[in-house]
């Protein structure tokens, strides 16, 4: 299995190079994005500093849905996904993988370029940290989560805008929790229960977001 | 076994046939829930010594949000039946739920706008019922825009099924997280919804129109899976001889 | 000896049945045609025929019994080549081969065909001088027999081929008339949807 991880890995970054504009716009769009909050909100700094974590976290997660409905489009065009459809080996574990890589492409880079935003928004040291855990925790749930939409969704034209309408509401405790834990911070109050909601909202959805994305993709929604 | 039980209780002619006897009863239920919660509601019950004669808006406001909660629970139960079991029933139990549900949801949300407006001033606020009962309609339109766009019958159950199973495992985190957000938000202002103790005089009116609001919606639902097995079964035989 | 049977089958979209009820039977040294219009249908049966949909009217038998009950054995059985040629575009030939070789194990678990058979199904097909080019930058014709590579790979003996000879200039349709031949001399047995019809004896099957 370790070895079909890493072909997969090593087949999307393939891939990647073929199309390297698809994979910066997202991580250019997330960066821009989060400058864009400055410039309309003026240089208040407490403001500034207030809303870091909100600032980032929505531009990630936007980043995130741009990327995210793709996850299947080119097996479902090259045909390859019938192929492994029909294939003995588990669905389920591939989609993990893919899901993992999918991860480590698109957003392992938007939590590396935090840190220098969060210098843009005036985090100190101890803020950015929690930052980081907090997207590091969150920004797999969304890729789990996303994934399931995506596979919803996939060969059906113009579905680029009904996927945001269909993971949205599945984000809101992401989103709710994962920029509290700086929020709470702030308000000098203890965050332990924010890594634990991030926790359980991780083993959830490991648990039941690469199986539900399998039935999913054998639904055959495209029936073309 | 299963298919024992599918063919002779859950099948979509004896549910058809059923139904058709059944309705008459279930309207007049309603009728009768509906018409003591009105007049006990509007004009039996006492005007609240806080709010005056505003407060009436809750004869609306929580039925709906009650029913639309519920919608949903209903919707995800038919649509584990429908993914385990395969139950055609249940599938288009779940889909007729969808729409009433987001009807009953957007009514609520209008009303407690409405009631917003006098307590508070505001059109809106983000308490975390209203914010739950917000989130709950996005739930439902993502559900109904995706089985908008599916045109295989079968695969639509399934692909509905399946998203209203991740939204419904969703909805208690959701409201939990809400009502957290909310405390940290608000502080420890907690806009007092439901007064804790209320009068038998107000709970009696109150009880009836949720009764009311739900009989009202498996009414509609009825009608709306009548509807929906006539469609689907244009091409048999036993559907041509009832009509 | 194997059966594959089909009754009363059909699919449903937009509320529309996509073409009418189809009865079915094809057995070992058998070659069942698919004909039919463009957009009747021929696709989406045979999709249903290879279980990658489920349809509510009909029933498909594999040695009379239902394949839904027997899905993962049955789809173990069967050889499905749609239109799409189930390539990785941005792989070469050569790992393209490498990654069915992975994907289709055989029976010990064991990769099916060894580098040189590998190679010598490349260069059957003709596309020994193409190993190290990407698939996206082969021609129809070059992807098409390459979408033929797994049907070598791996016997199995029931073939699913959607348009197997479209984009095939007559040296390639001659190739594949040779496969063909091969397969149901050896008890194999295909469906196949196809605008020309074959020489050899086939049963035809016309989609309205």
């Amino acid at each position: 299995m370790f070895n079909a991880l890493l072909r997969i890995m090593r087949h999307e970054i393939t891939s990647i190079f073929r199309e390297a504009h698809a994979w910066l716009t997202p991580i250019l769009f997330f960066i821009i994005t989060v400058c864009l909050f400055p410039l309309a909100l003026g240089s208040d700094d407490p403001l500034l500093n207030h809303m870091a974590p909100c600032i980032i976290w929505i531009s990630a997660l936007l980043a995130i849905l741009m990327s995210i409905g793709n996850l299947f489009r080119q097996e479902a065009e090259e045909g390859y996904l019938d192929v492994l459809i029909l294939s003995s080996h588990s669905l389920t574990l591939w989609v993990l993988c893919k899901m993992l890589t999918h991860w480590i492409l698109y957003c392992l880079p938007l939590i590396l370029i935090s840190p220098l935003l969060g210098i843009l928004l005036h985090l100190n040291t101890s803020e950015m940290l929690l930052l980081i855990s907090g997207l590091l925790l969150g920004t797999p749930v969304l890729i789990l989560l996303g994934g399931i939409g995506a596979a919803l969704l996939v060969g059906i034209r113009g579905s680029g805008l009904l996927l945001p309408i269909l993971i949205m509401p599945l984000y809101i405790p992401v989103l709710i929790f994962g920029p509290g834990i700086l929020l709470t911070y702030h308000a000098h109050l203890p965050i332990t229960l924010h890594f634990a909601m991030m926790g359980a909202f991780i083993a959830l959805s490991l648990a039941f977001a690469p199986l539900l994305t399998s039935v999913a993709l054998r639904l055959g929604v495209n029936s073309s | 076994m299963i298919s024992a039980l599918k063919h002779r209780f859950l099948s979509l002619k004896t549910f058809y046939l059923t139904s058709q006897k059944g309705l008459p009863f279930i309207i007049t239920l309603f009728i009768a829930c509906f018409l003591y919660g009105v007049i006990a509601g509007l004009f039996i019950a006492p005007a609240d010594y806080q709010q005056g004669d505003g407060f009436r808006i809750i004869y609306v406001h929580v039925p709906a949000a009650f029913t639309a909660m519920l919608i949903y629970f209903v919707m995800a139960s038919a649509a584990l039946l429908t993914l385990v079991f395969r139950l055609k029933i249940a599938a288009i139990c779940m889909s007729s739920s969808a729409a009433i549900g987001a009807w009953f949801t957007l009514l609520a949300l209008m009303t407690g706008s409405i009631w917003g407006k006098p307590m508070w001033g505001t059109w809106w606020i983000w308490d975390a019922r209203l914010t739950s009962v917000l989130i709950l309609l996005f739930l439902y339109l993502g559900f109904i825009s995706l089985q908008s766009v599916i045109t295989n019958q079968n695969a639509r159950d399934r692909a509905g099924a399946i998203i209203a199973l991740v939204g419904v495992i969703n909805l208690p985190i959701i409201h939990y997280s809400v009502i957290w957000w909310n405390t940290l938000h608000q502080g420890p202002t907690i806009s007092k919804f439901a007064t804790p103790s209320i009068a038998p005089a107000m709970l009696y009116p109150l009880l009836a129109m949720i009764a009311a609001f739900f009989l009202f919606y498996t009414i509609i639902l009825l009608l709306r899976m009548r509807n929906q097995i006539i469609l689907r079964e244009m091409r048999s035989t036993w559907i041509r001889e009832v009509i | 000896m194997n059966s594959l049977t089909f009754e009363n089958l059909t699919f449903e979209r937009n509320q529309r049945v996509l073409f009418d009820p189809l009865n079915g039977k094809v057995e070992s040294g058998e070659c069942l045609q698919i004909q039919g219009a463009n957009g009747s249908g021929k696709s989406t049966l045979l999709r249903l025929l290879a279980g990658l949909l489920t349809s509510e009217m009909g029933e498909i038998r594999w040695q009379n019994q239902s394949i839904f009950r027997q899905l993962d054995d049955y789809q173990q059985q069967l050889h499905y080549v749609g239109h799409r040629h189930g390539v990785r575009y941005h792989l070469t030939v050569l790992e393209n081969i490498k990654l069915y070789g992975e994907i289709f194990l055989t029976k010990t678990g064991a990769h099916a065909g060894a580098k040189q058979k590998q190679r010598d199904i490349l260069s059957r097909l003709k596309l020994d001088t193409v190993l190290h080019r990407q698939a996206q930058h082969l021609s129809a014709g070059q992807l098409r027999r390459f979408s033929l590579a797994k049907l070598l790979l791996h016997p199995r003996p029931l073939w699913i081929l959607d348009e197997p000879t479209a984009s095939l200039d007559n040296e390639g349709q001659q190739l594949f008339a040779t496969l063909m031949q091969e397969h149901l001399r050896t008890d194999g047995m295909a469906i196949v949807a196809t605008h020309s019809p074959f020489d050899w004896k086939t049963i035809c099957l016309t989609l309205s």
